[in-house]
């Protein structure tokens, strides 16, 4: 069998690596390796249990408010205050998320996707006078391409034209980003590493010009989710409906459920929550959370321990010559079961609760391009599901922003216990994000985190079953081996996150004569 | 005429030894007494998302660990176009180093031409949320190179 290898920066300390072996020109057998050793856990240990709120944030650079959010939650429960959290922190919290899944979407879909389905090259043919377009021109006409074009390219559908209006789009992305930073800074202080959401609330106070300047930011936002993200994911699901039969994952979903809509309920598992919590087998019924059902594998993963663990039992002992493992990630299963997370995750188990807006949304989506519900289990189904998750929490963030109380409180005071045990459970963009904490002493004894691409990612388990992206690579045909671009683009529509922040400058070794040592 | 408005932005991840150097020289700043032209940033762990607000500043001066080759603890001093670029392939988002945002951010805003790295070369990058003892005494000496750059 042939082998394929995409590992696509080995310069970079450690990353996603993904190999297919093919049989004739169909992918047989497919392995997902996370190449970066993890244990941040163990860092934690010893420390004060609020650190813990700080320190996981800085495990990475796309989604640190989404470790806050989690780390916070976990902390409210191992402090006894999760079900005391005031309104105004509720709510400032719900903002902080959402610009963090703003954000993260828009720049998925643009700065990593869609070059995959847009020739940025068309902009060589380029006459217009507009500034952007004519700067991304002479950019290319230098010649120096990065980070424009993909290694693998080709199979590009749009015409010139529509490629020129699309990279036009993916410069307007990167000012909606800027502004999603910048309404999450309102609220979180600063960006990225937000300062204020702690255990018992948060820190900042919901004035009248702040709730003005966030609205007429998140406003510009909303307006190019609604004219131009939308529109531009379903040109792509129009152009190349092929990707709807690409790509199929496990077909089993679980959601944490995002964005609480109750503070008075103490169990994350069933507190009301914008997007709701549960697992859906097989694009049917849904079933309730039970997190006590989660366990984490290791038979193929480079570590010591047990299979079938749960994930506050733990243990990180790492064992790089281990046998037979090839990754760097635990296989956590959901009751055994494999499961995908992430926003295609989030709206089926939406989908199925009978929640009437996710069921409207969908119901019109899979009607307008003319599929079935099955087909959403695709390349395109995730990135469809990302833009209706964007449109979504943007349109709910401006009506929360505006139940906010400048003079009510918006935080409770607490005590860090003796002993004590907590879990924070949520979704962040790229799906279910957990924490886990057991306290002595008043210290930190044992955190565990299960993130998302952790599940998506994962290798086999014990019993043989692959991980969702492995199981999506699987049975896929592809055109060229040389240029295995479906590859690429079904590895991307999980929007995987991995690397978890050890970046390097990589000093050109040709110039090195030209750097001035001090 | 009025000063030029000045960005030190550190990069880099705390919890992983020697890779938190940049932000480290942040956090040692803070601390002095720095002309009011100036801002410390602390972007973390990952310089793509302060990128767009560097648009505000006239020169800018990045503090990263940097692989020349030479023995750990080297601090050099190098401009933009000494890096090379990672972006041959990106499959995460977290592909997008330093050299691809300020490319990305100049197509849409108008970005400091004047941007000056200093760099040092790691010792150890693992977890641990201290610098290795080589680099340790060398935050302040690299805080001190850019307290001198910025007042000339």
């Amino acid at each position: 069998m042939k082998k394929i290898s995409i590992d696509p920066i080995t310069r970079i300390e450690g990353h996603m690596k993904i190999e297919a072996f093919l049989d004739g020109n169909i992918v047989k057998d497919a392995r997902c390796s996370g190449t970066l050793y993890r244990g941040f856990e163990t860092i934690l240990r010893y420390r004060d249990p609020r650190d813990a709120q700080r320190i996981t944030q800085r495990v990475c650079g796309v989604c640190p408010a989404v470790h806050c959010t989690a780390s916070t939650l976990n902390l409210d429960s191992a402090f006894a205050v999760s079900d005391k959290i005031p309104d105004n922190a509720r709510i400032m919290r719900n903002l902080v998320l959402g610009s963090n899944y703003l954000q993260s979407h828009i720049l998925h879909f643009y700065h990593l996707t869609a070059l995959d389905y847009v020739d940025i090259t068309a902009v060589a043919k380029y006459n217009g006078n507009d500034p952007g377009l004519k700067s991304v021109k002479s950019f290319i006409e230098r010649g120096n391409l990065a980070p424009f074009v993909p290694r693998y390219e080709g199979d590009y559908r749009f015409d010139t034209e529509t490629n020129q209006v699309l990279v036009k789009h993916y410069l307007m992305a990167l000012e909606m980003r800027k502004l999603s930073h910048e309404i999450l800074a309102i609220f979180g202080g600063k960006m990225p590493h937000n300062a204020t959401v702690v255990p018992g609330g948060i820190t900042e106070r919901p004035t009248v010009d702040k709730i003005t300047g966030f609205l007429w930011r998140l406003n510009k936002i909303r307006d190019f989710i609604n004219t131009i993200y939308l529109p531009d994911v379903l040109a792509v699901a129009t152009t190349y409906p092929d990707y709807f039969k690409i790509g199929q994952g496990p077909n089993n979903y679980l959601c944490y459920g995002a964005f609480d809509l109750e503070s008075d309920n103490p169990d994350y598992s069933t507190r009301k929550r914008l997007f709701p919590q549960g697992v859906v087998m097989g694009m049917k019924e849904l079933q309730p959370l039970d997190t006590d059902k989660i366990t984490e594998s290791v038979k193929h993963s480079w570590y010591d321990g047990e299979d079938s663990v749960h994930p506050s039992k733990g243990v990180t002992i790492p064992n790089p010559r281990k046998e037979d493992a090839y990754s760097w990630i635990r296989s956590p299963r959901y009751n055994g079961t494999v499961c995908e997370v992430g926003p295609l995750a989030r709206w089926v188990v939406a989908y199925f609760s009978g929640d009437s807006y996710v069921k409207n949304a969908v119901d019109k989506l899979i009607s307008d391009i003319k599929i079935d519900i099955s087909s959403l289990n695709s390349v395109l189904g995730r990135h469809a599901a990302r833009a209706l998750d964007a449109k979504y929490v943007a349109d709910k963030m401006a009506e929360w922003v505006l139940q906010l109380d400048p003079d009510g409180p918006a935080f409770v005071e607490y005590e860090i216990p003796e002993e004590g045990e907590g879990m924070g459970i949520v979704d962040g963009p790229r799906g279910a994000l957990g924490h886990w904490i057991r306290i002595k002493e008043k210290k930190i004894d044992k955190y565990q985190l299960v993130v998302p691409t952790t599940w998506n990612g994962s290798p086999m388990d014990e019993n043989g079953q692959h991980g969702p992206m492995e199981q999506a690579l699987i049975g896929t045909e592809v055109r060229d081996p040389s240029n295995p671009f479906e590859l690429v683009r079904i590895a991307r529509s999980y929007d995987p996150c991995l690397a978890c922040s050890v970046h390097s400058l990589d000093v050109n070794g040709n110039n090195i004569g030209e750097l001035k040592v001090v | 005429m009025s000063k030029k408005r000045i960005a030190v932005v550190g990069v880099g991840n705390i919890l992983m030894g020697d890779e938190g150097f940049g932000v480290r020289v942040i956090q040692y700043l803070k601390e002095k007494s720095i002309p009011n032209n100036v801002s410390l940033i602390d972007a973390g762990t990952w310089f793509f998302n302060i990128a767009g607000s560097l648009t505000d500043f006239d020169r800018v001066i990045v503090v990263d660990i940097a692989k020349g080759g030479k023995d750990p603890g080297t601090i050099y001093r190098f401009y933009e176009k000494d890096i090379k670029s990672n972006s041959e392939e990106s499959i995460s988002l977290h592909d997008f180093g330093v050299i691809e945002s300020l490319n990305l951010e100049r197509l849409v805003r108008k970005m400091p031409d004047d941007i000056i790295f200093y760099g040092i070369e790691p010792e150890r990058i693992e977890l641990s949320m201290d610098l290795s003892d080589k680099l340790k005494p060398l935050v302040q000496k690299v805080a001190e190179e850019i307290i001198k750059e910025v007042k000339n």
